[in-house]
C-alpha cells in the first residue's frame, strides 16, 4: 500500500475517532474505548475490503458486516456516516429518544446495518446461515463478524464454528479482536482457541489492528474464492484508544462530561498530527 | 368421532408443511435428535437446516436465514426454546421483527409424561408479553392449516403451540380463514361465553351438552390468535351472555385467562371464571391424568359456567 494511501486512511480513522468522542458525549453515555480501538480495522474494511455501494444498501450481493458486541456500536455508527450511508448529523442525535441511531442498531431503519446486534449468544450463529445462504444463491458476497476476543472461547461460538466447518462455509471471516498484551504474544485462552478452531480446520491469522499495511497484507492472502472459513486474531496496539478511558468500563452509564470530552479530542487531535 | 380418525396437531402441522415445502424457498431449522419430524423426515436435504447443539445458536441461525430474505420455520421442543433461548428470541427475531416461525411439538400438558422441567405451562405468557411476536394455539387439523398459512404469510415473528394430543375435528361452520386477531365460533348460545384454545374447546363442547340438560346454553368461541387478540369477537359474545369462562391447558397467568380479563376489565367488565392451572409447576404423568388432576376437563367448564351465569350482569 503507498504511503499516501495509508495516510489519507488514517486521516479517515481520525476523524471517525474524533466523532466517536464527539457522539459518546453529545449523548453522554455510550461506550468509548473499544469503538475507538477498532476504528482502523473498520476503516480497512470498509474503505479497502469490502464491496459496498452506500447508494444502495440493500443490494443482494455485496458484502455483509455483523457487529458482534455492542461495546463496538459507536465506531460503527461514525464509519457508516463518513461513508455516506446517511448524514454525520444523526451521530449527534446517537441514543436519543426517537433518532436514527439508536444504542444498538435497529436493523430496520438504520442503512448500512446488515444485522441486529444480539447481546446474547454468539454473533457466529447469525453470520454463519446468512454467508450459507448467500453463497447457496451463487452469490460471492462474503460475511465479516467482528467480535472481542473473549466472545470466541465460549461453547455456543465453537459449536457453531465446528457447523461452519461441516457444512462448508468458506465466505464467512470472523475478525477476533483483542488489546496487545506487552510481555507476551499471547495468553492461554488465546493459544486454547486458535488450537481449538485451526483443529476445526478453519484457517487462523494474525494481523495488527492498528497498522492499516499489516491488515492490507493479511486481507490480500485471503482467497477470493475462500477455501475455508477464516478467523483473524487481530491485536490493538496500545495508545489507540484514550489515555483516560484506556479499561474504564464504566462510561458506557457515565458518558463524558464536556471537559473530558474537550480533552480526548485534544488528545486525539495531537495523536492525529504527530 | 372415531377414535382413529384423531390426529394430533403437531402431526397435521408437518403434513401440512410438507404438502407446500417443496413448491417454495421453505427451510426449517432443528436441532438434531432433537423431536420427532414425523412427515418432514421427507423433505429434501437442502429444505432442512440442521443447526449445532445449541439451542441459543438454533434461533441466531434463523434469524441470520431471515436476514437473507428467507422466512425459516423453527420446530423445536419448547421448554428448550423458550426459556434456554429467551433472550435470543427477544433480540435476534422480535425486536428486528424477522419473519421467523417457531412451532412447538410439545405445547400443554400433551408430553406430561416429561415432568415438571419439560412442560412449559407458562409459554404463552412468555410469547404474548413479548412485542412484534404473533401467538396462536391451533386445536384441530382445520385450525392448524389456517393458522400456518396465515404464519406464512406474516412478516414477523410467529409462535405457533402445537401438541401432541390426538383430536378430532371440531364440527364448525368456520369458513378456513385463520387470520391473526380472529377467533372462530363453535357453537351458539346465549347462557354464558366461554373461551377456549386448543384442547379445551373440545372439551367445553362436552360440557356443552350437560350444561343444555341444566337450561344453560353456552356460546364457545375458540380464541385461536392469542395475540393479536379478538377483541371484538369476545365482546359481540359477552355483551349478549353477561357473564365468561376461560378455559385453557396453560397457567392463569398471563394466558388466554389474562388476555380475557384485561379486555373485559378495560371495556366491559362481567364476571369471569378460569379454569386453567392454578400458579404452580406440573408433575409427571399421563396428559389424560395431569388434566383430571389440575383440573381442565369439562367438569370444571361445567361447574365454573354454573357459577358464571349465577353471577351473570343482568
Amino acid at each position: 500500500m503507498e504511503i499516501t494511501r495509508i495516510n489519507e486512511l488514517e486521516q479517515i480513522a481520525s476523524e471517525v475517532r474524533k466523532d466517536i468522542v464527539r457522539m459518546v458525549g453529545v449523548a453522554r453515555s455510550g461506550p468509548l474505548e473499544f469503538p475507538l480501538l477498532i476504528s482502523d480495522v473498520l476503516v480497512y474494511l470498509y474503505w479497502e475490503e469490502m464491496l459496498l455501494l452506500a447508494q444502495s444498501p440493500k443490494r443482494n450481493d455485496r458484502d455483509r458486516f455483523i457487529l458482534g458486541t455492542e461495546y463496538g456500536v459507536p465506531a460503527l455508527y461514525s464509519i457508516l456516516a463518513k461513508r455516506g450511508y446517511y448524514g454525520r448529523e444523526e451521530l449527534w442525535h446517537y441514543r436519543r429518544l426517537g433518532a436514527m441511531l439508536q444504542a444498538l442498531p435497529d436493523f430496520r431503519r438504520t442503512p448500512g446495518i446488515d444485522a441486529p446486534c444480539v447481546t446474547s449468544g454468539t454473533e457466529l450463529a447469525v453470520a454463519a446461515p446468512l454467508a450459507e445462504s448467500l453463497s447457496m444463491e451463487g452469490l460471492n458476497a462474503r460475511v465479516f463478524c467482528l467480535m472481542k476476543e473473549s466472545e470466541c472461547s465460549c461453547d455456543d461460538f465453537f459449536l457453531e464454528a465446528e457447523r461452519c466447518t461441516n457444512k462448508n462455509i468458506k465466505n464467512i471471516i470472523v475478525i477476533a479482536v483483542y488489546k496487545h498484551r506487552d510481555g507476551s504474544d499471547s495468553n492461554d485462552l488465546q493459544v486454547k482457541s486458535r488450537d481449538r478452531l485451526s483443529g476445526y480446520g478453519w484457517r487462523i491469522l494474525e494481523m495488527d489492528g492498528s497498522d492499516f499495511a499489516s491488515m492490507e497484507e493479511i486481507f490480500n492472502r485471503l482467497d477470493p474464492d475462500g477455501s475455508k472459513p477464516t478467523a483473524i486474531f487481530t491485536s490493538i496496539r496500545n495508545g489507540r484508544g484514550l489515555s483516560f478511558a484506556e479499561g474504564d468500563h464504566t462510561r458506557t452509564k457515565k458518558g463524558l462530561s464536556i471537559e473530558a470530552m474537550d480533552r480526548a479530542l485534544e488528545e486525539l487531535e495531537g495523536k492525529s498530527n504527530g | 368421532m372415531d377414535d382413529r380418525t384423531k390426529t394430533c396437531t403437531w402431526n397435521d402441522f408437518c403434513e401440512y408443511l410438507v404438502s407446500f415445502a417443496e413448491d417454495e424457498d421453505f427451510i426449517l431449522v432443528v436441532q438434531e435428535m432433537d423431536i420427532d419430524l414425523g412427515s418432514l423426515k421427507d423433505l429434501p436435504e437442502e429444505k432442512i437446516f440442521v443447526s449445532s447443539a445449541s439451542d441459543p445458536n438454533m434461533i441466531l441461525n434463523a434469524a441470520g436465514l431471515a436476514l437473507n430474505g428467507k422466512k425459516p420455520w423453527i420446530a423445536g421442543i419448547s421448554s428448550k426454546i423458550l426459556s434456554r433461548s429467551y433472550s435470543q428470541i427477544r433480540e435476534s427475531l422480535a425486536l428486528p421483527s424477522l419473519p421467523v416461525r417457531i412451532a412447538v411439538p410439545d405445547g400443554g400438558l400433551s408430553c406430561g409424561e416429561e415432568g415438571a422441567s419439560r412442560i412449559m405451562t407458562e409459554d404463552l405468557t412468555l410469547m404474548r408479553a413479548m412485542p412484534n411476536m404473533s401467538v396462536a394455539v391451533p386445536s384441530d387439523r382445520n385450525s392448524v392449516r389456517g393458522i400456518a398459512d396465515a404464519a406464512r404469510k406474516s412478516e414477523g415473528p410467529v409462535y405457533i403451540r402445537l401438541g401432541q394430543t390426538p383430536l378430532s375435528q371440531l364440527n364448525d361452520d368456520h369458513d378456513g380463514d385463520f387470520s391473526f386477531g380472529g377467533a372462530r365460533l363453535l357453537r351458539e348460545g346465549t347462557s354464558v361465553t366461554v373461551c377456549t384454545c386448543g384442547i379445551m374447546g373440545h372439551q367445553a363442547l362436552k360440557a356443552a351438552d350437560i350444561l343444555d340438560q341444566q337450561g344453560i346454553d353456552i356460546e364457545i368461541l375458540d380464541f385461536y390468535s392469542l395475540k393479536p387478540f379478538p377483541e371484538q369477537a369476545l365482546l359481540a359474545s359477552v355483551r349478549r351472555t353477561g357473564c365468561c369462562v376461560v378455559a385453557e391447558e396453560h397457567s392463569y397467568i398471563g394466558g388466554l385467562c389474562s388476555a380475557t380479563a384485561e379486555c373485559l376489565c378495560r371495556t366491559y367488565p362481567v364476571p369471569v371464571r378460569f379454569v386453567a392451572i392454578d400458579d404452580q409447576f406440573v408433575h409427571s404423568g399421563t396428559p389424560e391424568e395431569l388434566r383430571e388432576y389440575f383440573g381442565l376437563t369439562w367438569k370444571e367448564i361445567v361447574n365454573a359456567a354454573a357459577q358464571a351465569w349465577a353471577l351473570r350482569r343482568r
